[in-house]
């Protein structure tokens, strides 16, 4: 259709795209591409708030404040709190994704009500991130139902005593975004297993593949691609993690284990908008952030669909050489 | 459909009872992790309606279930509407969440609004017009979609403090004119909804480009629309971070803020009315998921979420 | 698809009309500070009547206090040539970093605040800014030497003393001990006596054993004795060229002393209580002493002994269910004795401050009437003390107030108050206090806690205040 039109368009009609794009790329410019590179300018001057220098008297100090952030304890800590976070709540939430999806596509099993299930599972997800941060800092505070709990199996000693201990307080992190995301995880797995071609499975079934191999030949390979969009997204909302352990952070109750789920954009926050008010160290740090996404999002789009896809075809070429020296060696 | 189990109906008769045993397992499963998901939020909704006393010795009751009566400090209570009565009207507190709520209509619906509209004028401007840069710009909304947002936020509400924009709702409504994703999802729709000869028909009838836009693509586009809605509402609703840096004066402040302040407020110990806000900013929500719950899911399953 | 439309046309339709209903209480708050707008947020207003003409006199506090104080003020007659042409528009944000943080970007934008209070860890900062107005801009004047020092000191200007704030309270510190637990332990309650048992910090370990021996807690949290010890340091954590001072002697002794207390079982919970549930609930029962000062007394303590409050739930600080509480029976309310304690030390304070924003929009008017109402006006602070039993600022309304406490069995606190007043040291008060002080809390959680050896806590101190105070040398 697209190409039919070209030929009857009128080409001075075409002018006219750019001024529909026109309010975007203005927006986008104005809000999000001037702060980015005001982030990367700011990274390399000493700027403070524009509330406390109106003036913005800067210095350029090269990558000084890249190497102060790179010495913080906070800043190790937060980066190593973040990633830890999301991988620990991450490897579940796809595990269970994919075995439900896996079950939910069964034609064996033929799940009933899955429809429910998929809407309840996903129900965390639109909720606040604030609203779910307090009510699990509510059940986690003395008498709250999982410190409750924690009394009754002896972890807890007092009633009063404030549950300890560093893995805790990031298993309750990594817990919470497992339980937000495994839901919209699954339907979007189960929407990429069920959009390959059927006759793949009748192909393999005929051949006498079991339901186990077709998943670990058939599904898994073909659903790939979809589980690397999953896995990028996911990392990069994951790197940007704030609101949950911002509130549970914030209550008496994670005292103890505060600086256990400190994360990189509650450190940058930190820097910027207490103390001396540094921006521009805040901005040295959000450059470091942003450049750690970017390698991390390439290195796994790299190794999940490009290198095995190209591993895939180089065995496929093998496979055929072999088979046609085979014949080649019958003749 | 994937339908690669039709061919083992006939092999031997151990396997029905392995399936059956499969299905079991599956429901039990599947109602565990139904319970998991919803449990939270009942026991959120019980507490609310608990008194500060019950709550605070919570622990004294449940030890005695342990041996009594299992489920008795799980159970709701009586004090509900005093919980409420106390968070809307305390002045301690000072949370005003009917204002809150207004607050947030306002920020989600506006952004709402125009990410929706200037998305799909975007995508149109980009699946009906062969002009030179077409290719290079869409590429680039593509490889935008992937910039962590909060990699700015510093120097955005930097920017914002010089325009004098704080306790003002343009920093969370404006920027929603530039929605990547959206653009990219209604450009994908477009290609199956949209026929060109629609267009052209309209340029014969002496329309403008504007007015074929916005009187007859924009009907065809409305379900597209409509699901990217949903997902514009629900993420902007629930922004935390960039309101909590801008806006001060507490009645412009909007849910999630009065919902942390139950957290941050060190005079208060009245946690059967923590609750009950709790329940009141999730109860929203709740009724427009479940409402929605069907276009939702499709929505997800589209891919048009990202995040 | 239908329905989704309509219910979408629905949304939508209601973010319009609410968009509708809020744009004029939108344009109300721009035009605020110039008046004529029709009142929007009245919870937050106070005023005698509600008619919507009233100037709006814009006031930041991180205290629920202050809109009691200017309650106070509205209610009384003689003020009314002020409050009907002014109306106080309160907001409160009570955690300090976001607190300061917007204040001082309110301060450098339109939106400026008229009034504004400090609490002793950033008061320094906030006279420091470009935007404040000296009490002398706003027309206010006072005789100093009625003042104790450090009240004034605290919010002058580094570089040429101008006076910036000024605060209707002085601050002193004591220790707050429960009768009933002298007497069982040490065989007396009176104060000279309990005194004597925890004169220095030897004899404070010691009497904390006798307690726990007893199955009462010494202290209730980690972080009970930090304002006594850091008040004591010999010097502030960063010297005027801003390099890093940490006096360790004083902070190994408040570490090592509070961790001997833990270890001894003395203390009930092994975190940092203050502001939070638990130190509410220490204070009813169970824990010996707490180290508290002259606002303490009346805002913290005083509310929160009390147990007959806890069974209901509308407990809205609502003044005449509360009144009728305050009795001697209900919780500890009693119980409760005051003495100086192991050292002298001074704990927070209210500091208030007009912006120059006041002098420019024609509030400075009401600014300097709410700031000589509880600060210079001997008559009108003796009231408001008389009212809470809170410490003036002035000496000599001090001297002319005493009290028969029944909270404090009859004691009178003020006297006390008094001696502790005369040896208040400022010395080691820094701008950046807000941030020591965290740092200082996590440092004690970490040693005490999390196992931290002292070495790495004390430098944890230096290298967590680094992290945000980029000038630190």
């Amino acid at each position: 259709m697209a190409s039919s039109f070209k030929t009857r368009a009128k080409l001075e009609k075409n002018y006219c795209g750019y001024i529909f794009i026109a309010p975007f790329f203005i927006t986008y410019i104005v809000f999000q591409l001037m702060p980015l590179i005001n982030t990367f300018r700011y990274a390399f001057t000493d700027v403070r708030a524009w509330f406390v220098d109106q003036s913005q008297t800067s210095h350029f100090v090269g990558m000084d404040q890249f190497k102060t952030v790179v010495g913080e304890m906070g800043f190790k800590e937060a980066f190593f709190n973040t990633p830890v976070m999301w991988i620990m709540g991450f490897i579940p939430q796809l595990l269970i994704a994919l075995l439900l999806a896996s079950w939910f596509t069964n034609e064996k099993i033929r799940v009933k009500g899955q429809g429910f299930f998929k809407v309840i599972f996903y129900m965390p997800n639109i909720m606040t991130a604030t609203t779910i941060g307090i009510l699990f800092l509510t059940f986690i505070r003395p008498n709250g139902f999982i410190h409750n709990i924690c009394i009754s199996i002896g972890y807890v000693k007092n009633a009063r005593m404030p549950i300890t201990g560093t893995w805790f307080g990031r298993g309750v992190i990594a817990f919470i975004n497992f339980w937000m995301w495994y839901g919209q995880t699954m339907i979007v797995l189960i929407a990429g297993i069920l959009g390959i071609n059927p006759s793949f499975f009748e192909a393999a079934s005929i051949d006498g593949a079991s339901g186990w191999q077709c998943f670990w030949r058939i599904t898994l390979p073909l659903i790939r691609p979809i589980m690397t969009y999953s896995l990028i997204t996911s990392l990069i909302g994951g790197f940007q993690m704030f609101d949950v352990p911002n509130m549970i952070g914030a209550g008496e109750t994670a005292a103890v284990f505060k600086r256990d789920i400190q994360t990189i954009i509650m450190y940058i926050k930190g820097i910027a908008y207490t103390g001396s008010f540094a921006v521009g160290k805040a901005c040295a740090a959000s450059v470091i952030l942003f450049l750690i996404t970017a390698v991390c999002s390439l290195i796994l789009f790299y190794v999940m669909s490009d290198r095995a896809e190209a591993k895939a075809r180089r065995a496929e070429k093998k496979r055929a050489k072999e088979a046609a020296l085979l014949e080649g060696g019958d003749l | 459909m994937a339908n690669y189990g039709q061919a083992g109906q006939s092999i031997k008769g151990g396997y029905h009872a392995r399936i059956l045993a499969m299905k079991v397992f599956v429901y039990i499963v599947c109602i565990l992790l139904t319970i998991m998901a919803i449990l939270p939020f009942v026991i959120m909704v019980f507490n609310a309606s608990k008194s500060r006393y019950e709550i605070n010795n919570s622990y004294v009751e449940w030890n005695r279930e342990i041996t009594d009566r299992f489920v008795v400090s799980l159970l709701p209570s009586k004090s509900f509407f005093a919980n409420g009565k106390y968070l809307l009207t305390s002045k301690a507190l000072n949370l005003p969440f009917g204002r809150g709520f207004l607050n947030s209509i306002l920020i989600a619906g506006g952004a709402t609004l125009l990410s929706v509209y200037f998305s799909a004028l975007t995508a149109y401007g980009f699946a009906v017009y062969r002009f030179k840069l077409n290719k290079p710009l869409y590429a680039f909304i593509m490889a935008i979609q992937m910039v962590p947002t909060q990699v700015t936020v510093i120097s955005f509400v930097e920017l914002m403090y010089k325009w004098h924009w704080t306790d003002n709702y343009l920093p969370f409504i404006l920027p929603a004119i530039a929605a990547p994703s959206t653009v990219f999802f209604l450009r994908q729709y477009m290609s199956s909804a949209l026929s060109i000869e629609m267009v052209e028909a309209g340029r014969i009838d002496g329309a403008s480009e504007f007015g074929i836009f916005n009187r007859l693509v924009l009907p065809i586009l409305k379900p597209g629309m409509a699901t990217m809605a949903i997902f514009a509402m629900v993420t902007n609703w629930n922004n935390y971070l960039l309101p909590s840096l801008l806006l001060r004066r507490t009645e412009l402040q909007t849910v999630p803020m009065l919902v942390a302040k139950l957290n941050g407020n060190k005079y208060s110990t009245e946690y059967g009315a923590i609750y009950f806000g709790l329940t009141l900013s999730a109860a929203p929500l709740v009724v427009f998921y479940l409402i929605l719950s069907k276009y939702i899911i499709a929505g997800v399953a589209l891919g048009g979420v990202k995040e | 698809m239908n329905k989704l439309k309509r219910v979408l046309c629905g949304t939508l339709a209601l973010a319009m009309a609410a968009s509708m209903m809020t744009a004029c209480g939108d344009d109300a708050s721009s035009t605020a500070s110039n008046g004529g707008g029709t009142a929007s947020g009245g919870s937050d207003s106070t005023g005698g009547g509600a008619s919507g003409d009233k100037t709006k006199v814009k006031v930041m506090t991180f205290t629920d206090e202050t809109q009691t104080m200017l309650d106070i003020f509205c209610a009384d007659e003689a003020n009314k040539a002020i409050t009907d042409k002014y109306e106080f528009e309160v907001s409160l944000e009570s955690t300090a970093s976001t607190y300061i943080q917007n204040v001082l970007s309110d301060l450098a934008g339109d939106n400026a605040p008229d009034l504004f209070l400090a609490d002793a860890d950033y008061a320094k900062q906030f006279a420091e800014q470009e935007q404040t107005a000296s009490i002398a801009d706003l027309g206010i004047t006072i005789n100093e030497d009625d003042y104790y020092k450090y009240t004034l000191d605290f919010t002058s200007r580094q570089s040429d003393g101008t006076r910036m704030g000024l605060s209707h309270q002085a601050a002193p510190g004591v220790v707050l001990y429960r009768t009933d637990y002298a007497e069982q332990v040490l065989g007396s309650k009176d104060p000279a006596d309990v005194q004597a048992a925890m004169s220095d910090w030897d004899k404070f370990v010691e009497t904390a054993k006798k307690m726990q021996e007893n199955g009462i807690f010494m202290i209730n949290g980690l972080d009970e004795l930090k304002r006594c010890f850091m008040n004591n340091r010999d010097g502030a954590w960063l010297k005027d060229d801003m390099t890093y001072y940490c006096d360790e002697a004083t902070v190994t002794k408040f570490f090592e002393t509070t961790k001997e207390l833990a270890d001894a079982g003395c203390v009930q919970y092994m975190e940092n209580t203050q502001w939070t549930t638990n130190w509410y609930n220490g204070m009813q029962d169970g824990v010996f002493c707490f180290f508290g000062c002259t606002w303490y007394l009346h805002y913290t303590i005083k509310p929160n002994c009390l147990t007959t409050k806890t069974g209901d739930v509308d407990a809205d600080g609502n003044a005449t269910a509360a009144d009728a509480d305050y009795k001697v029976g209900n919780g500890s309310y009693g119980l409760w004795g005051i003495v100086q304690g192991p050292a002298p030390y001074f704990w927070g304070g209210t500091w208030w401050f007009g912006s120059k924003k006041c002098l420019e929009d024609g509030t400075a008017e009401a600014v300097k009437a709410v700031i000589e109402y509880f600060c210079v006006n001997d008559d009108s602070m003796k009231a408001y003390m008389e009212k809470t039993g809170d410490f003036p600022s002035k000496p000599g309304v001090a001297e002319q107030l005493s009290s028969n406490n029944d909270f404090l069995g009859g004691q009178d606190h003020y006297a006390i108050f008094r001696e502790a007043a005369k040896n208040v040291n400022t010395k080691t008060t820094t701008m950046y206090d807000d941030t020591f002080n965290t740092a200082v809390n996590d440092a004690l959680i970490e040693y005490i806690v999390n196992g931290m050896s002292l070495d790495d806590a004390i430098a944890y101190i230096k290298d967590k205040a680094a992290e945000t105070i980029t000038d630190m040398k």
